[in-house]
């Protein structure tokens, strides 16, 4: 349970907010490469925390993210014309390039200066594997980019959702991972699956112990059950600064697969949750089951899919009853996305009722707010900003023998972070 | 007219406000009985502010929780009804009727979290096919459920016609039920000559009020004096805490009722019966509305496509201000007063049309307004004296006093009112008071 100013102080993210600063001193995914197709193309509206911005890729190939409003009428630049190394508002013409400096002003005097002295708020962009990257903070060099596996093989698998939710609701369903034995899981039982498989441990024993570690990246836990075997089966996953996840998985060993999901704030009540990873050599991505609608050109038009809260995720009652399914609503995210935006887009934490197997969370909101307020009111760097090897980490399931530290025992496998590793256990 | 003080305490219907407080006093209707199956799909519903499940456990229990678990916060709309509780589907925490937690599967097994933990769980009740909600203190032992004589008589005399969700203040639907001089106007035919289908029709407009205060409420007669020297009387009842009654025919007894969902919301029942005779026509709320030009219907439809994800998804009426209402501006021009398809629609459209909570400091009543200025009274009055000394308001703990009918009749101009209607109104006979002579209405 939180008190109301803690819930504002780890939800909000405007501008100006405690949050909303920590968030921007780290470089985050911006938008898809393949939002901006080709140079000169037109420009996507984007918010980011709270921010209403636009994208345009130039004549050059170089990404901008500037200020929706053009300083002079404050007109929208979305409907401007991107051409010649600049985005061109259509009201006055005035011209600005991806620095956000003011490159032409023909409605004004040709001797005036006036141009010389207006700059529009622009953003540093940089592309990697499919994803361009931006820091809106404070630094006038920007730290390096985190070191983000799923983003640093060229074989790589982007999926972008739109959720009508604050940031913090999607990111929480990621640390409690035994929702994952109801919610998705909950139709199984020891008949219905292969004993020694992950699956049968979570249909054998549906409670689970946590441990919770505070890392150099943010927190990480080891969820785990006794096996029939006289083992204990983990379940591994991270909670990485500012927002991003890296979670154990449906049948994912561990050291398996590099990925990581982030959930970027467009505002206080809607995320972009954007899962980012690494191929195997020669996989093909599978259906997610996921049916997307047309991407649209309005703020909150991006990555919206058909089945929503305004249809109730087009839940079956039929196979809830039934039980081939714990909820009858298709697709494992989906089932994310109905509790946790049944919730409201903020959700009152006064009113919750934790207990032993929420610690994840309990803890990680903990390590959130006192490292914005430890920024806010010490100016102290935030964790892993300049260190970009704190994110050299990986999730999943693992058997242990009971006598382990699993966190000492599982380091090789978290920290493998190696392309040709990842092909080697593939092809094993 | 009405301070914004008095306004304010009139309309609000909050946990912690007095109107509110006087509400949480009463039996309310929530659902159609058949809306909720045992184990089946739980029902967003909203009442007084407070966004509930409505469903029924596998022993057919109805049920009243609050909407999100307690946990993490999770909407159990979502959850699976079965073998008595509703179990979130996030961790499989489970809850029974009464929003006892009896299973907690995700925590130890050890742990003793789960006897700590309750939901907020309301009283349901079937009654006259319909399932209520008491959402006062007295949960262990809540009054009884207003004994109206429609929920007493066989279902085969009673029809639930019409239902729709209100875009505006309880008070404002209320009202308008009160209300007697709008309907020569509002829901009147242009044609005196014309088919009824088209409207009513009242020579004269102007009625005398006779109004008294009861222990249910109010009992008002609307007497209109016609040429032959008698009087045609509408009379009927208020009934706390939103009970209206338009006068009965011969063939029927009307009630009207208005839930508050919350300050902005309402939802709307009207339902008849007859104490001896079976009814003819739909027994539930159809939706068809009349092909003719300029004819209007009685009924309560049609309704919007599901809105799901809201509150009563089912019941959004199709006729709002974004069709403005229907209004056909020929059918206007040549049949009736309004050109809106459907009597209870125009009312809508009228009520709607004063914003979502009406600005009684800038109103006008004059004298025809004599029940709505009564019954505000009565309200007002009866909440501060709860909220002040805790004075139970009328009728919350007398069911009984809920057996009581409206009339139309054309009486003698010497006739007392209340003792030629009497034993009609209170159920002491079944036979409709006798006409002294003809109305001069068509």
């Amino acid at each position: 349970m939180l008190t109301s100013d803690e819930n504002e102080l780890l939800c909000r993210v405007g501008p100006g907010t405690s949050m909303g600063n920590f968030m921007r001193e780290y470089w985050f995914p911006g938008l898809k490469s393949d939002e901006l197709p080709e140079p000169d193309c037109a420009p996507v509206r984007i918010k980011l925390l709270g921010e209403e911005l636009v994208a345009f890729r130039d004549t050059d190939g170089h990404v901008g993210l500037v200020d929706n409003y053009c300083p002079h009428r404050r007109a929208s630049l979305f409907f401007g014309r991107n051409e010649e190394c600049g985005l061109r508002c259509v009201y006055h013409g005035w011209k600005f390039d991806v620095n956000g400096d003011c490159v032409d002003m023909p409605s004004e005097p040709a001797e005036s200066n006036f141009k010389g002295k207006v700059k529009i708020k622009a953003y540093q962009c940089q592309e990697r594997n499919g994803v361009v990257w931006t820091y809106m903070g404070s630094r006038p060099v920007p730290p390096p980019l985190p070191e983000l596996e799923g983003n640093m093989h060229d074989s790589y698998h982007i999926t972008v959702l739109h959720r009508p939710i604050n940031w913090m609701q999607g990111l929480e369903g990621e640390m409690d991972t035994l929702h994952v034995t109801f919610l998705h899981l909950g139709h199984l039982t020891t008949e219905n699956t292969k004993p020694g498989t992950f699956n049968y441990h979570q249909a054998k024993n549906r409670e689970g112990k946590f441990d919770v570690r505070e890392t150099p990246h943010g927190t990480s836990y080891g969820m785990f059950r006794a096996t029939d075997e006289g083992q204990n089966y983990w379940r591994v996953g991270h909670i990485l600064f500012p927002f991003y996840a890296m979670v154990p998985g449906i049948e994912n060993p561990l050291g398996a697969n590099a990925g990581f999901i982030a959930y970027v704030p467009m505002d206080d009540h809607h995320t972009l949750e954007w899962s980012v990873r690494a191929l195997k050599p020669g996989e093909t991505p599978s259906d997610q089951l996921r049916d997307y609608l047309p991407n649209g050109t309005d703020w909150y038009g991006r990555y919206k899919i058909t089945q929503n809260f305004a249809n109730d995720f087009l839940i079956d009652r039929e196979a809830q009853r039934a039980n081939t399914s714990f909820t009858g609503i298709k697709g494992v995210r989906q089932q994310d996305m109905a509790v946790t935006e049944s919730m409201g887009s903020i959700y009152d934490r006064t009113k919750e009722h934790l207990g032993t197997t929420d610690q994840m969370i309990i803890r990680t909101r903990r390590r959130f707010m006192a490292a914005a307020r430890a920024l806010a009111e010490d100016g102290t760097p935030p964790p892993g900003v300049d260190t970009p090897t704190v994110y050299h980490q990986r999730s999943g399931q693992v058997a242990l023998a009971q006598n382990l530290d699993w966190w000492e025992a599982t380091k090789e496998l978290r920290e493998a972070f190696n392309v040709e590793a990842m092909a080697m256990e593939t092809s094993g | 007219m009405l301070t914004q003080e008095e306004t304010n305490l009139l309309c609000q219907v909050s946990a912690g406000t007095p109107m509110g407080e006087l509400m949480r006093q009463y039996w309310l209707p929530a659902a159609y009985t058949w809306e909720l199956e045992p184990d089946g799909q739980p029902q967003r519903v909203k009442l007084l502010g407070e966004d509930l499940l409505a469903w029924r456990d596998s022993s057919g229990n109805a049920a009243f929780t609050q909407n999100l678990c307690p946990h993490r916060g999770a909407g159990l709309y979502f959850g699976r009804n079965e073998e008595d509780g509703l179990r979130c589907a996030y961790h499989g925490w489970k809850f029974d009727v009464d929003g006892n937690c009896v299973d907690m599967p995700n925590e130890p097994s050890t742990s003793n979290f789960k006897s700590k933990l309750k939901i907020t769980s309301y009283k349901g009740a079937d009654f006259g096919g319909m399932t209520w909600v008491y959402m006062g203190p007295n949960q262990e032992n809540p009054p009884g459920v207003p004994q109206f004589e429609w929920g007493l008589v066989p279902e085969a005399q009673r029809r639930h016609y019409r239902r729709f969700i209100y875009e505006c203040n309880w008070m404002q639907g209320l009202e308008g039920e009160l209300d007697s001089t709008h309907a020569p106007f509002l829901h009147s035919r242009l044609n005196p000559d014309d088919d009824p289908k088209y409207g009513g029709y009242t020579v004269e407009k102007f009625a005398d009020f006779h109004v008294q205060n009861t222990d249910y409420g109010l009992v008002y007669g609307a007497e209109r004096k016609q040429a032959d020297g008698n009087s045609y009387w509408r009379a009927t009842h208020f009934l706390f805490p939103f009970y209206g009654m338009f006068p009965a025919t011969p063939a029927r007894v009307p009630l009207s009722i208005y839930v508050p969902i919350d300050d902005y919301y309402t939802m709307h029942f009207g339902l008849e019966w007859h104490p001896t005779k079976e009814l003819q026509g739909n027994r539930w709320p159809e939706g068809d509305l009349p092909t003719e030009v300029g004819v209007l219907t009685g009924g309560g439809g049609p309704w919007k496509p599901e809105q799901k994800g809201t509150f009563y998804s089912k019941w959004w009426p199709a006729m709002s201000p974004e069709t403005d209402f229907h209004m056909d501006l020929e059918a206007k021009k040549t049949k009736n007063y309004t050109g809106i398809p459907s009597v209870r629609q125009q009312d809508a459209a009228l009520e709607w049309s004063m914003g979502p909570i009406m600005d009684r400091t800038k109103e006008h009543l004059g004298t025809a307004d004599a029940t709505v200025i009564k019954s505000r009274r009565r309200l007002i009055a009866a909440a501060r004296a709860f909220a002040e000394n805790g004075t139970p308001p009328p009728g919350s703990q007398n069911p009984e006093l809920y057996n009581v009918r409206s009339c139309s009749v054309v009486l003698a101009g010497d006739q007392d009112w209340q003792e030629a209607l009497g034993d009609w109104f209170y159920g002491r006979t079944t036979e409709y008071p006798a006409a002294a002579g003809v109305m001069t209405r068509q």
